[in-house]
This record gives structure tokens, sequence and C-alpha cells, in this order.
């Protein structure tokens, strides 16, 4: 029984701090419509300056800066103004240029805003835990109940300041004016403004609010678990995000509800699961997922949520930007259409060039790396497939890729070396049999994985698919037994062909290119037939795609069958030409980098996502010879971030975008051009 | 770059005219390890001591050492193209560092490939061991250490019911096994065991667990990171047994982070700033000096790792002009080459004897403990 | 007068479809007779924009048959009407942004193509004759709605509005349906273009096609439909050819308010 009660207890503090992250979260997305994915930084910035307002001195960028030294109140007060001001900052530079712009957009632009904040942060503060500033109640003896349920002092207040300020909200939203005219904004942007709601300085205001009730979050779970840490927000972001969901998104008490029930569930699955620690996060997500399958509008929220916009993910120019910004990619376009229209013959060129340059550069270096961007190249092309052509956001690409690396290491290394003895050169050809094998795997997972986000739409099919991702890599993690946990699977072979080892980077940049070709071969044709012009009519308009004849549940199946395929296919490769695999391989970060690799190049074209890849990669290396980068490796994601956001507010489309692709089949068009493989441009390095 | 090459030539030759023929080399040394991210307390203190044991070689006089140093993020992937562009570099002699052995471990085939010998000295996972004949280190590894720590807290401080955490990945679960198998051989017993994730933050429910085993000892087999947070949960539930932990909670960290928690908690280090031996005394002072803060026990590795190899480049340029194979013979014929950890030698599999130490946190810093075995 | 026609194309018997407490249609009777042009008229909100998408399959009916072509059809899903022969436009025209006209108007004859993923990755001879043939046939009926190939290759939302309505009227017919739904097609348009839809209806009907069509226009619909069934408030008010139906004083007053 005081097993029981102490979990319990423990419980109630994690959900009280969970209840109020997922009250500011929600509180955003009811009024913008906007999944905030940077809130988990606010929620970090919240620690880090209450920490730093109370230490006499604190260690910003290498140098010692003098500090306030504060008590707990009064720089909990200060990080609150600070990161509600911060809100409002990020608000107006990276959102509200994107307010009537599609889905994908302000997405993903909250988590070029989430890296972009997490590098400064890590910058600045440093790379290693900061600890939280001891306050005088938290030296105080723990308060026992019942002689076996120990809860300090400081749990005590925390869980009443949560409670305090969601019931100062929630009177706040229902009283006030402001409070009113937020509703009203949350209901009908249209009609709020028609009505004289200054919505823009609403909007600031919510994500005020917003922003300050993430940082009293993060200083709360700060304070209770003693210590600031860069990248602290990450999971509390997503599990506000899940406690939101669970409660109904748009709804306060929902949000706040869905908060203790997920502290809740936390505590009492890891505690009464073997091994439950391990496995507590994989609880949040199952009850996510399954939460959105059977009740997407969460317990208290309202079904009509449950809807996206229509069109493509990123389509349409930008609205802003300078003459000469314009007139600069207005040339870029015109390049790129007239490449697109001479189609093959530009496809055969740039392949060639390729070629060149995987034959004459000395470097091995080089050579890897150019490897890699392959490598990227073709998993951004998989992902394009559902998120650019299908108009599918799905975040948990990832999951597929993982299976393909994770179906050949376990062949050949757990099974066929360790179990029954046999050298992997004896068994060269499995590897090729494995790259179609895994490839329909993958699809056959995908399948599964997409049929429950069938009845979903827009964020809620992102998140959904967030989670299934995160589940496969806490599995992987967690299942020792079949992928060696986060030890991973070394040893894998390199690739060989009739004994001739195909190791060398050199090597392996080729079998990359063939690999490459092949994909974006099937990936072509399957576009330019009915097939594609299905994924796109889905993508524009799923009911008018219906009224046409399309079996659109099916399609979208089709799509995530695809794109998985793809995905294992590729991941068989990558598992051989790393030789090394392990679980942090495929975490979410790497569905981000993936995703804004493709929106980068140009969302629903061939050549977007190796345009994405090659800028990105490139770059990374590249940076690494400034020697403030060498100082301080993070800022490399910080610029990305800045680029990407940069990217949405002027050239939302992508980069290639005007690399349109045609929908029909080459050479059935009456005196059409000479048929043949559709185009994939890929630039030398 | 081009133009300090030209220079040393240039020097070189010039040396070489005349009578005493001694050769000027420049070392150049590929730094790797996590320098950024969650754990880059550990590369980043490595780096610091071998900092100090370049300045004191440069200042010695006879050849230059630099350091190239790339920051691994701690992921496999950029391990190896790291460890692909240190053996392109014809200027890179010898690569040191590794927080992580399995960066280490993705990295070794390439380096066995291009023949660059490696001197890491912060990976302890056994399998690293004899993995490859240009690698090396100089810290003990996990199977060692661990069952030194279970011999001691099973003979010497004669714990008898403990329960072991860990943190889930090769290290954690390495001492963890080595620990427990030596902990019972000597007549304890580990009443539970349960693993954690690296990073995480909330211990309570698995506190309330171990709280209902009743142990007398928690050996945490992880970084300090999680330790002081354990410790720290712990003592907030009113769990009141003795913590031990590892190499990886060896760290002045550990003591703000988990302040009056971690008061008594016995890890184990090959380096202690508070024994000041005339070896180390110039080393301590130096540091202190520098960087205004006691060394750590892997900027004390990183230290003596430099030292060893100062040592090797003397031996290989005996024979003529330091090449990556002369270095990497050189490195295997080394013995008991001073330094503050003790005395290194290499064995054949590329570990090397050494002695741990037993700290027990008192008053906020590191002391020896007053049992030792 | 006609001669007694053969069974209807489509019957609703006793239709009726509720939201929650709101009844849209009440207890509907209608019949569209083969290769007719049937209008159906009403003022606003009389529920006939919810007939036609309960006959398209976008909503489920409450109670009542609806028999298509003799077969029972009530309760199916959209696509699956489609594919029975069921074609639409909608009342705001909805062709496919991003995609050039040609793609569009392929669209609709999704069914009509079977080739494999195989088949379409290793091209076969089969997959590309199905889709010459289709192209072909998307030109042809370009022509038959008064379009010309050149529009082919352009975005069809770049289309002036007359335009992109032709271009969802040949979407709609590509897949030769048996039934073509019309909803408001004539919105939006100034006489001549309306009298250039109009000629366009009948063009179809005159390929054996039947219409059904709504639309508020009254000279229009005197003309060019054979039949019409009148709504108000979801209840049929009234049946029959034009002449009648727009004599009928109850269907003058429900249109102007009052009785004359």
């Amino acid at each position: 029984m005081d097993y029981l009660g102490q979990l319990l207890a423990n419980g109630l503090v994690l959900g009280a701090i969970y209840a109020l992250a997922a009250v500011a979260f929600t509180l955003v997305y009811g009024v913008v419509r906007l999944v905030n994915f940077a809130f988990g930084e606010l929620f970090m910035l919240g620690a880090f300056l209450t920490a730093s307002l109370m230490l006499p001195e604190v260690r910003l960028l290498g140098m010692i800066v003098p500090m306030p030294g504060f008590s707990l109140p009064v720089a909990a007060l200060g990080a609150i103004v600070l990161t509600g001001a911060l809100g409002v900052l990020v608000d107006r530079i990276a959102y509200r240029p994107l307010r009537n712009a599609p889905r994908l957009a302000p997405l993903i632009t909250s988590i070029a805003v989430s890296v972009v904040l997490q590098s400064l942060a890590q910058t600045i503060w440093g790379a290693e835990e900061l600890r939280f500033p001891e306050f005088h109640l938290a030296t105080l003896p723990p308060v026992v109940l019942f002689d076996s349920i120990y809860l300090s002092v400081m749990d005590l207040v925390v869980m009443a300041t949560a409670l305090a300020a969601m019931l100062g909200l929630s009177a706040f939203i229902a009283r006030s004016s402001l409070g009113r005219a937020m509703r009203a904004s949350a209901e009908d942007q249209m009609a709020a403004t028609l009505v004289g709601i200054p919505v823009n300085r609403v909007v600031a205001a919510a994500f005020a609010i917003g922003s300050g009730f993430a940082a009293l979050a993060g200083l709360l779970y700060a304070q209770t678990y003693g210590f600031a840490h860069s990248n602290m927000g990450f999971l509390p972001g997503l599990k506000a995000l899940t406690a939101a969901v669970l409660g109904g998104i748009g709804s306060i008490p929902g949000a706040a509800l869905g908060g203790l029930i997920l502290g809740l569930v936390e505590a009492l699955g890891a505690g009464y699961l073997p091994n439950g620690t391990a496995w507590k996060d994989a609880i949040s997500f199952v009850l996510l997922v399954g939460l959105l399958y059977l009740r997407p509008q969460g317990l208290l929220g309202k079904p009509e949520l449950n809807s996206a916009g229509r069109g493509s993910l990123l389509g349409g120019a930008s609205e802003f930007g300078a003459a000469w910004l314009r007139a600069g990619f207005a040339k870029v376009d015109g390049l790129l259409a007239k490449s697109a229209a001479a189609g093959p013959r530009a496809a055969l060129v740039l392949l060639a060039l390729a070629v060149l340059v995987g034959l004459l550069v000395p470097s091995d270096y080089w050579l890897r790396i150019l490897t890699m961007v392959v490598i990227y190249g073709m998993l951004a092309s998989g992902l394009n497939v559902i998120v650019g052509f299908a108009g599918l956001l799905d975040l948990g690409f990832v999951a597929f890729w993982a299976v393909g690396s994770y179906l050949t290491s376990i062949l050949f290394v757990l099974v066929l070396k360790d179990q029954f003895g046999v050298a992997p050169a004896d068994i060269w050809w499995l590897l090729y049999l494995n790259l179609p094998l895994a490839g329909l795997l993958a699809a056959g997972f995908a399948v599964i994985l997409g049929t429950p986000t069938l009845r979903l739409r827009g964020d809620y099919l992102a998140i959904m698919t967030l989670g299934f991702g995160e589940i496969v890599r806490v599995v992987a993690i967690n299942w020792m037994d079949l992928t060696n946990g986060p030890m991973g699977i070394r040893g894998i072979p390199a690739p060989n062909l009739f004994g001739i080892a195909l190791g060398s980077p050199r090597a392996q940049f080729f079998f990359a290119l063939a690999l490459a070709v092949l994909v974006v071969f099937a990936i072509a044709r399957l576009v330019r037939s009915y097939v594609g012009r299905a994924w796109v009519a889905i993508r524009e308009d799923e009911e008018a795609a219906e009224a046409m004849g399309v079996p659109t549940a099916r399609y979208k199946l089709y799509a995530y069958a695809a794109s998985g395929f793809v995905g294992g296919f590729v991941g068989v490769f990558y598992a051989h030409s790393q030789q090394y695999i392990s679980p942090l391989n495929f975490s979410l970060f790497e569905n981000i980098l993936l995703l804004m690799l493709v929106v980068l190049g140009g969302l629903g074209t061939f050549v977007g996502p190796f345009v994405g890849a090659l800028i990105w990669i490139v770059f990374l290396q590249l940076a690494l010879d400034l020697p403030f980068v060498q100082a301080y490796p993070e800022t490399r994601f910080a610029l990305l971030g800045v680029v990407l956001i940069v990217l949405m507010v002027f050239r939302p489309q992508g980069l290639a975008a005007s690399a349109r692709v045609a929908l029909t089949m080459p050479g059935a068009r009456p005196g059409a051009l000479p048929g043949a493989r559709a185009g994939r441009a890929k630039e030398a390095a | 770059m081009t133009m300090t090459r030209i220079a040393a030539a240039m020097v070189g030759i010039g040396l070489l005219a005349s009578p005493t023929m001694v050769r000027a080399e420049e070392i150049t040394i590929g730094f790797t390890a996590a320098l950024s991210g969650d754990f880059a307390a550990f590369g980043l203190n490595m780096r610091k001591g071998l900092d100090l044991a370049v300045e004191a070689l440069n200042k010695k006089g006879g050849n230059t050492y630099k350091i190239d140093a790339v920051d691994d993020r701690g992921e496999a992937r950029e391990g190896v193209l790291i460890a692909q562009r240190f053996c392109s570099d014809k200027n890179v002699d010898v690569v040191m560092g590794y927080s992580f052995s399995s960066i280490a471990l993705a990295a070794v085939p390439v380096f066995n490939e291009c023949k660059l010998p490696v001197l890491a000295s912060a990976v302890t996972s056994p399998a690293l061991s004899n993995v490859s004949p240009y690698f090396r280190r100089n810290v003990l590894t996990d199977a060692v250490q661990g069952a030194m720590m279970g011999d001691y807290a099973a003979k010497t401080l004669g714990l008898k019911q403990i329960y072991v955490l860990n943190q889930q990945d090769d290290y954690g679960i390495g001492v963890a096994k080595a620990f427990s198998e030596a902990a019972e051989k000597d007549g304890a017993k580990i009443v539970g065991s349960e693993s954690y994730l690296l990073g995480s933050k909330d211990f309570r429910t698995l506190l309330t667990k171990v709280r209902a085993a009743k142990p007398d000892a928690i050996f945490i087999g992880g970084f300090y990171t999680e330790a002081a947070k354990i410790a720290e949960q712990a003592r907030a539930l009113g769990i009141k047994a003795q913590f031990l932990s590892t190499d990886g909670a060896l760290n002045v960290e550990l003591m703000k982070l988990g302040r009056s928690a971690v008061e008594g908690m016995i890890v184990y280090g090959m380096f202690d700033p508070a024994v000041a031996t005339p070896a180390t005394e110039s080393f301590l002072t130096t540091y202190k000096a520098t960087f205004k803060e006691d060394p750590s026990a892997w900027a004390a590795l990183g230290y003596d790792a430099g030292m060893a190899l100062g040592a090797a480049v003397e031996l290989a340029a005996k024979d003529g002009p330091v090449t990556r194979e002369s270095l990497n013979t050189a490195f295997g014929k080394l013995k008991d080459v001073p330094g503050v950890t003790g005395p290194t030698t290499f064995d054949a599999s590329g570990d090397r004897a050494g002695a741990l130490y037993f700290l027990e946190v008192k008053d906020g810093k590191f002391g020896l403990a007053p049992k030792q075995p | 007068m006609r001669a007694p026609s053969p069974a209807p194309l489509l019957e609703a018997r006793t239709l009726t479809v509720r939201f929650g407490g709101l009844e849209a249609v009440g207890g509907l009777d209608m019949a569209i007779a083969r290769d007719a042009i049937h209008g159906l008229i009403g003022p606003n909100g009389a529920g006939k924009t919810t007939v036609l998408n309960v006959l398209t399959g976008f909503i489920r009916p409450t109670q009542g048959q609806l028999v298509f072509d003799g077969e029972e059809i009530g309760g199916l899903g959209v696509n699956r009407l489609a594919r029975r022969g069921l074609a639409r436009t909608f009342q705001n025209i909805r062709l496919f942004g991003a995609m050039t006209v040609l793609e569009s108007v392929l669209v609709g004859a999704h069914q009509r193509f079977s080739a494999n993923a195989l088949s379409l990755v290793f091209s076969s001879r089969s997959a590309r004759e199905a889709e010459r043939a289709m192209i072909a046939r998307a030109y042809e009926l370009l022509d038959f709605v008064g379009l010309g190939a050149e529009v082919a290759d352009r975005i069809a939302t770049t289309l002036s509005y007359g335009h992109q309505r032709r271009v969802e009227i040949a979407r709609a017919l590509i897949a030769s349906p048996k039934l073509l739904l019309l909803d408001e097609p004539l919105a939006g348009m100034n006489a001549v273009e309306k009298a250039e839809i109009a000629d366009l209806v009948r063009h179809v009907r005159a390929q054996g096609i039947a219409v059904l069509l709504i639309e508020h226009d009254m000279q229009v619909v005197r003309s060019l439909c054979d039949h019409l069934t009148v709504l108000e408030y979801g209840r049929k008010l009234a049946d029959g050819p034009p002449e009648e139906v727009l004599a009928d004083p109850a269907v003058q007053a429900a249109y102007l308010g009052r009785a004359r």
C-alpha cells in the first residue's frame, strides 16, 4: 500500500507540472492553431533564466558574469516576464508572417525555432547541466504521510503553484475582455477581425501568456529535479503535447486533466511494469497513439478540430521579400523550369556529372560525405512521396528506415554470424536480397502504421505518426534481445559482389549512386502515372478526389507503402555502409532533419530532396573549418534553423520548387518528348 | 598551414645541416570526443589535460605538438566520418580522445585500414580490448574497474544487500555486470537491478521500487549527472543506503549537482586531486592556475596520454622520421611512462594495468575513502 | 408528348435526411429518367445540395431508398458511387490546385486505370497504352467542352472561371458516367456563358448521359430541362415538366414569398 501511495504522490507532482505545461501549450494552439514545437525550449529557458537570476554569478559564453542573486519568487517572476517577451518576439518574427500560409510552414518554423533556441542556450550557458540554486524552503525536511509517503515541501509548493496558475488563467480567460477576445479569435479569426478585435495583439498576448506559463512549468520542473540543461525541454515538450491532445487540444480544463492523467499513468506504469523506468516514455506515446485512434478530439475537445486544410503542405509563393530577392528567385525558377523542360536529357547530364565527380575526387573523406548526401537524398525522396506528393505529414518515417537497417544487421550479425557462425563473406549475396526484402517488410510496416492514421488529418496525423516513430525508437532501445539495445549492432560487413569488396569509399559512392538511380526511377514511374495523379489529387482536395472515383484510403496506404519501401531499401545500404547502427541513428531529430531537407529543396519535385541533402551535408562539413564553429559546434544547427525560418518566410515552396513534375507518363502525349526516365537533378559538389 | 609546413621544413633542413642532427618534428594530434551535447564534460576535460601536456612538451623543445580537435557530438556516424577525415589528412600522426566506447568501436575499422594509431583516454568498454593493433587506451576497462568496486563493496565495506542501477548502454551494462559478479562472488546479495536511460531526470518511481527492497547500498553504474539526481531523489524518499558509483561519477560537478545528498558516496578513479604526490604536484598547480579549477580524472588521463605520446615520439624519433607506423610500434614498446595516474605500459591487447583509488565525498570534496582495499 | 418512358435511371423513394434534430430533406420521391435533363430547383436552403450530396455519397440518408440503374445504392461510399457511373461537379469549382488541366481531367478517369505497381515501374506496354488512350480521350473531351488543346498544360486554377467550369465538366465526363450531377454550374456567369454551358449540357445529353442540374436561373431552367423537381424546406413541392411546374402558384409563392 505504501508503494502505491508513494507512486501516486510521485504521479501527482509530475502531473501538476505536465498539467501546467499542457495548459500553456493548448492556450497557444487554441488561438493560433499552431503546434508550437519550440514550446519545450521556452520551458527550458524559464529554468535557465530563473537559475541565472538566483545565482550570484553565472558563466555565460565562457565568461563569468555577476548576477543579482534574487530569491526564487523574484527570479521566477523575472524569468516568466522575460520568456513571455521572448515568446512575443518569436511570434512576431517567425510565426506572424506565416499566419495565412499553408499548414506545414508554421510547423517547420516552430521546429526551426526550437533548434535555434536550443543551440543558443547551449552556446550561452554551456553544454553542461546547471545546478538549480537551493531555495530555503527546499532545505526543510520532507513531509511524511502515513509513515511511508515522502513529499518534499517544495513538491507541495510546486503543486500549489501549478494549481493556482491554472485557476487564475481559467478565470482570466472566462472573465476578462482579453480572455474573451482570445476565445473569439480561437473560434474564428476572420470574424473576430471583422468585429474589431485586434487579432494580432490578441495573438501576441496569447503567446506572452503561453510562453510565460511554459517558463513557469520549466522552472518548477527544474526546481523539482534540481537542474537546468539545454535539452531538458525536449521530452517535456512532447509530454505537454501528449497531455494537451489527451485532454482535447484547445481546451484548458482538458489540458489540465490530461496532464494529471499523464503524470499518474507514467508513475504507475513505471512502478508496476518490469523494467518500467526504461519503458516509461513509451507509455506516454502509446497512450497518445491509442487516444488519437479512438478519440482524436481527446477527453474534452471538439471533433471539428480534426480537419486539415486542402492543398500542398507548402505551396505558393511568399508575400514577403525585397525586390532583389524575388528577382533572384525568379531567375533560379526560370533556369529550373528550362531544365525541367529539357527533361531526361538534363537528368542524364547531371548523372554523368555525378559519375565524373565520383571518379575524380581524390579525397576519401569527401567521397564519404558525398555518399551521405546520396543516402540522405534517397531517404528524403522516400519521405517526399508521402509528404510532398500525397500531402500526409509523416513524422514517423524514420521507423521504416530503421526497419530496413535492423533487418539486415540482425540477419547478418546477430543471427547468422553470432548464432550460426556464418562468415559474412560467404553470404555476401544476402545484402542484395535484403534490399527488396527490407523494402517489402518496411512497406508492410508502413501500412500497419498508416491504417490507424487514415481518419486523422493535418496536425493530428503528424502527431500520431510522431508517436509511432517514438514508440519504435523506444522499443529498439529497450528490446535488447532483438536489437542489442543502445549498444547497437557492430561489425555489419561492407558490401561485396562475387568476392570483390565494395567497401572503399569510392566503391560505396558508386553503389549509392546506382541505388539512387533505381529509387528515383521507380518513384518517378509511380508518380508519373495515374497513381501519382491520385496522390496529388488526394493532397489537393480529398473529397473531390473521392468524387472522381479515387479510393482515397487505399491510396493513402499506397503512399505509406511506397515511402516505407524506400526507407527500408535505403536502410539496408545505410547499415552496410556505416557498418554500425544504434537506435540513436533513428531519432526524431533525424526525421525532422529529413523533413527539413525535403522542404529546403522543394516538396513534390524529384530534384528537391537531393538539393536539400547536398546543401545541408556539405554545409555541415564546411562549417567545421570555422574556428567559431569548432568552439561552439552546436551553432551549425542554429544556423540551419535560421535558414529554414528565412526560407519559410520568403520562399516556403522550397528552393527547387519550380522543377515541377509532370504527372503524365512520358511518351504518352500525342507528339510528345522522346520517352525516357523522368528527370533527377543533382549538382556536383 | 602550408606556411608553417614550409617554415618547419626549412628549420628541419637547417638543423639537418648542423652537426647535432636533431630532427624537429611537428606532431599533429587528431583529437576527437563529444565536445558538445549532454556529456561534453568528459571530452572537454580530456582536452584540457591534453592541452597542458602539449604545452609542457612544446616547452621542452625539440618537437612541436599541435592539436586538431573535432567534435563527434556523441554520434557514431560522425565518429566514422571524423576517423576518415583524420586518415585522409597526412599530417595527422595520432588520434586521441574518445568519450564513448560505441563511437570508438565504430571508428576502429577505419583506423585499422589506414593504420593510424589511436590512444584513447575515456572509453572503458571491454569490447575495445584487443580490437586492433592500432588501438590503445590508458584508462582501465569496465570489466576491471567494476570488479574492483564489487570486491571493495563486499569485502572491504562488508555490504550485504546491494541494489544495482545502471544506465542502459555499453558502459552501464558492462560495469554493472562486472560489479554484480564480483560482489556476489564475495558474498553480497544483489537484491534487485534496474536500468535507466541516459539523460533521465526523474528517478522517483525507480527509487520507490528500490526503497521497497530495503538495500543497505545502491550501486549506480553511470555518469555523475544521473548519480547526483539518484542520490538526491533517494534521500528525499527517505532512503538511507550507502551510495556507490563509478569513475563516471568522479567529477566535481557531482557535488554541485547533488549537494548534501552525495555526501558519503564512494566512487573510484585513477586520479584524485586531493592526493598530492610529488609526481602530481606540478600538474595540479599548473592546471589550477590555467583553468581555475581542480583537474578531474579525465583531465589527468588526457594529460598522461599526452605524456605517453611524448615518450613514444621520442622513442620513434631515434630510428628516423616519425611516421604513423613507427609511432604505433613505439607505443607498444613503452614501459612505465611516468604520469599522474601512475606509470603507463600498454599490454598486447592495447590496455594498461593500473591501480584504482576509492574516493569518498566528504564536505563537498573528493577525498580518499577511509577504508582502502 | 413523349413515348411512355422505360424504367427511371435514378429513383429516390421517401428519401429523408436528418442532422440531429433538423430535417434537411423529408420524404422525397423523385425519379430521373434516362437521358433526361432533370432540374432540381427551389429557394435557398431548400435542401437541393443536400440531395445532391446524398446521391453522390457525401451524406448518408437517414431513411428511404435510392435505386440507381436497378441497384440499391443508399449508404454506398463516394468513390464507389463514382465508379457506378455517378459523376458530379461542385458548387464552388473544385479543380485540383497544382495540377494542369490535362492532369485534372485525367483524375476523373481514375477508375479506368488498372496497371499495378510493377507494371508501372517497368513501364509495361499495357500501362503505356492505357495512358495514351486516356490522354487521347481527355483531349477529345477538352474539345467537346469547347476548350482547345492549348489549355492542356496550363495549371487548371489559372484559367478563367468559365473555362474552369468546363474543365470540371470534362473531368466528370471522362469516365463515361451514366448520370452527371451539376451543382449550380451557371453561377457567376454572364448570359453568353450561360447559353454556352446550357448548350454543352444538351450535347452531354445527346451522348446518352442523363443530367441532374441544380440551378437558380429560371429562364435557362425553363428552356433546358425536360423535367423539374421543386423543393421547399426539404420537401417536394412540385414535380413535372417545366411549363406546368413554373406556373404552379405554390411554386411561385415559394420563390416570391406571397401568393399571386
